[in-house]
């Protein structure tokens, strides 16, 4: 107690001094909090709005031959891989029946293609959380025809909240067909690019036109709690189908594997129903691709502060070593012990990298909340991906601060070791005497 | 009107005064397929004139020669755009039930599918093949009625296999020469996507062929298509106008 006692003391004497290098200090640790936080905010809002809108964590499709002899992903209502993925998969994490088509929507002579989702409105509340509407209100049962259509859609089909519009595809096996939709909601476009992906519709609605059972669905949409490491919970899940004797699709390296896989399925011989399954990760390797790009730049940022901090650290001490030689002469001439010198200065160096940790927390924290305040209009641009309605997401983690902060403390207390070291080899004479 | 290739052409009907009186809801569309399919090659030149809503009609004229199934065992046809000068050399192969897209800035070939449409027109590559309605469709209806001045048999059909374009069709078949005036195309839950009409026909080494067919989008208000036809033949063709090489050489 007596050390930090007179350590506060000299920190405090030294007030421009401590400041300026807990200042220093807190810049650092600030950027590489915010370098950080932005790296997995902008991936977090992908992951969640993307695989919340139009994906899963992990899809599954269940591929078999139609009475046409084209290769559709179908599944009946009570398809044994639903079992199998609530044997896999944990409590917090949901598996969403959906049924998908491409189609065009047709208002009087205007048209335009879209990709449709067939969901179970009641059983989707992070879906009616995640969509925000410009007007009309999210699908009810009531409406069994509803859909949520986009704001750029709707403008250019000329359509508002209570109008029909068609919906031209064709079913499952390819016979032309035409759903007649009401609309109930128009979707902003709040979250940019990926508002406009789809338009929503009831599941049992969409079946009907695309001629199969009203409870059957074409994919199987994987929601997990923990959904930054999608890809190895799909490789795992495969080895658990795999043990289960499931009859799957093999696991692309990458993406364009993935589509002479499909091909390759087309043309060997087999019956019954293969289950492929695919990761966000693996789907959208380019947006993994930019976050590990993100990671990467700022573990760089961190190693290049880190390496500054720790050379500002170790010079300044030095000066300070300089300019109270006297002092440290009069200590150790009064009987201090050389140990009690090198502790002296380590815990005054870590009291001003204490204060600059919390200084560095407290302004990552207001520096993310600006950041976070700018409006970006980017809707309809690659960025917009990257965006929450407009704003870029920080994702402040506590363990990020502690780790960080910690790794700070010990780089100070490396920095600090060899200058207090050569502090207490001083010759008290000559020190008292101020002879270098 | 389905399946324009070989199709274009029915067949002239000797004995259309004896099908006359046998005609009954089992045989209607055996007859039928019979009037609109042929042994022989074909070839003509088409122009097919798109209109879009909101936009100026594109006029293509394009080269057509198709060959039955009964010749090679299985159906071919080839069609090259010839105009407009931007799509020329464009063409399109179809041997069976496989279909490719030839493009000449690329020189590559796509696969395409009997559902595909022709230059984004509202005819599809399926409607180039040989008709088989008898094979498609069963009649559920079959009642009498005019089509302005021409008297017809109109028949419900509904899909009996599974490759079928459409879940059910009225059709409008003229009594005297068994020859389909008009076609309705509805889907599966019942609306109707699209009309097909055949008001004029010619008739070549005495057998009826189309002259004008209208295809009419019943969904996007203001899209539909006609075809005309021009220098019909039925003259053999050579094996080697039905190749990919044949296409490739032909854009140069």
């Amino acid at each position: 107690m007596r050390y930090l006692h007179v350590a506060i003391k000299n920190v405090v004497r030294e007030k421009r001094r401590s400041l300026l290098l807990a200042g220093a200090i807190a810049f650092g640790l600030m950027v590489i909090i915010l370098v950080g936080s932005l790296a997995d905010g902008i991936m977090d809002s992908f992951i969640n709005h993307q695989a919340g809108m139009i994906s899963g964590h992990v899809v599954v499709k269940g591929y078999s031959y139609s009475a046409r002899d084209n290769l559709i992903s179908w599944m009946e209502k009570g398809d044994p891989i639903l079992q199998k993925a609530k044997d896999f998969f944990g409590e917090g994490d949901r598996i969403n029946r959906r049924s998908t088509t491409m189609g065009t929507f047709i208002s009087g002579s205007e048209a335009r293609q879209q990709f449709v989702m067939g969901i179970d409105p009641q059983l989707e509340e992070d879906l009616r959380d995640l969509l925000i509407l410009e007007e009309g209100q999210y699908l009810t049962d009531e409406e069994e025809s509803g859909i949520l259509l986009s704001k750029e859609i709707a403008e250019e089909l000329g359509l508002k909240t209570g109008d029909s519009v068609l919906l031209k595809t064709r079913t499952l096996d390819g016979v032309n067909n035409v759903g007649d939709f009401l609309i109930q909601g128009i979707i902003a476009d709040d979250l940019g690019t990926v508002s406009s992906m789809a338009a929503f519709v009831h599941r049992s609605y969409l079946n009907e036109v695309l001629g199969i059972g009203s409870e059957d669905f074409t994919e199987l949409h994987l929601f997990l709690e923990d959904s930054r490491s999608t890809d190895a919970v799909t490789g795992d899940f495969y080895k658990f189908l795999e043990n289960e004797n499931v009859a799957l699709v093999e696991r692309p390296e990458n993406r364009q594997k993935r589509q002479e896989i499909l091909a390759r399925l087309t043309t060997e011989n087999w019956s019954g129903i293969r289950y492929q399954l695919s990761s966000l990760e693996e789907t959208f390797t380019f947006v993994y691709v930019i976050g590990v790009f993100l990671n990467g730049t700022s573990v760089l940022i961190m190693l290049i502060l880190m390496g500054i901090i720790l050379v500002g650290i170790s010079n300044t001490l030095r000066m300070m070593i300089f300019e109270r030689r006297k002092e440290i002469g009069t200590m150790r001439a009064l009987g201090m012990q050389r140990g009690s010198v090198v502790k002296l200065f380590i815990v005054e160096m870590q009291i001003i990298a204490l204060l600059g940790v919390f200084l560095g927390g407290i302004s990552a924290l207001l520096g993310g909340l600006i950041i976070h305040s700018i409006t970006f209009d980017l809707n309809h641009t690659f960025f917009s991906l990257f965006l929450y309605r407009g704003h870029l997401t920080m994702s402040f983690l506590p363990m990020r601060f502690v780790v960080n902060g910690v790794i700070i403390m010990f780089l100070v207390w490396l920095a600090s070791l060899l200058p207090a070291g050569k502090s207490a080899k001083i010759d008290p004479a000559k020190a008292i005497h101020n002879i270098s | 009107m389905r399946r324009l290739t070989l199709f274009l052409i029915a067949i002239y009907s000797l004995s259309f005064i004896l099908v006359a009186q046998d005609v009954s809801e089992n045989n209607i569309l055996e007859l039928v397929d019979e009037k609109l399919n042929f042994q022989s090659d074909f070839s003509c030149q088409f122009t097919m004139v798109t209109y879009r809503a909101g936009a100026e009609p594109s006029t293509q004229k394009m080269s057509l020669f198709s060959r039955p199934e009964e010749i090679d065992g299985e159906e071919k046809f080839l069609a090259i755009v010839m105009k407009p000068d931007i799509d020329k050399g464009t063409g399109y192969l179809g041997q069976g039930d496989n279909y490719w897209i030839y493009d000449p800035e690329s020189r590559r070939f796509s696969h395409s599918s009997a559902r595909d449409t022709v230059q984004d027109s509202d005819v599809n590559n399926d409607d180039l093949g040989t008709a088989d309605f008898n094979t498609d469709y069963k009649v559920v209806q079959m009642t009498e009625g005019m089509l302005g001045q021409i008297d017809c048999w109109i028949l419900d059909l509904v899909a009996i296999s599974d490759n079928v374009d459409y879940q059910s069709i009225k059709l409008w078949v003229g009594k005297k020469e068994l020859l389909p005036y008009k076609e309705q195309d509805f889907s599966l839950t019942g609306t109707l996507m699209r009309t097909v009409l055949a008001p004029k026909w010619t008739v070549i080494e005495g057998k009826y062929i189309y002259r004008q067919v209208f295809f009419v989008d019943e969904i996007k208000r203001g899209n539909r298509t006609i075809l005309l036809f021009d220098n019909v033949s039925l003259n053999t063709l050579p094996d080697h106008l039905f190749t990919k090489a044949y296409l490739e050489g032909s854009s140069r």
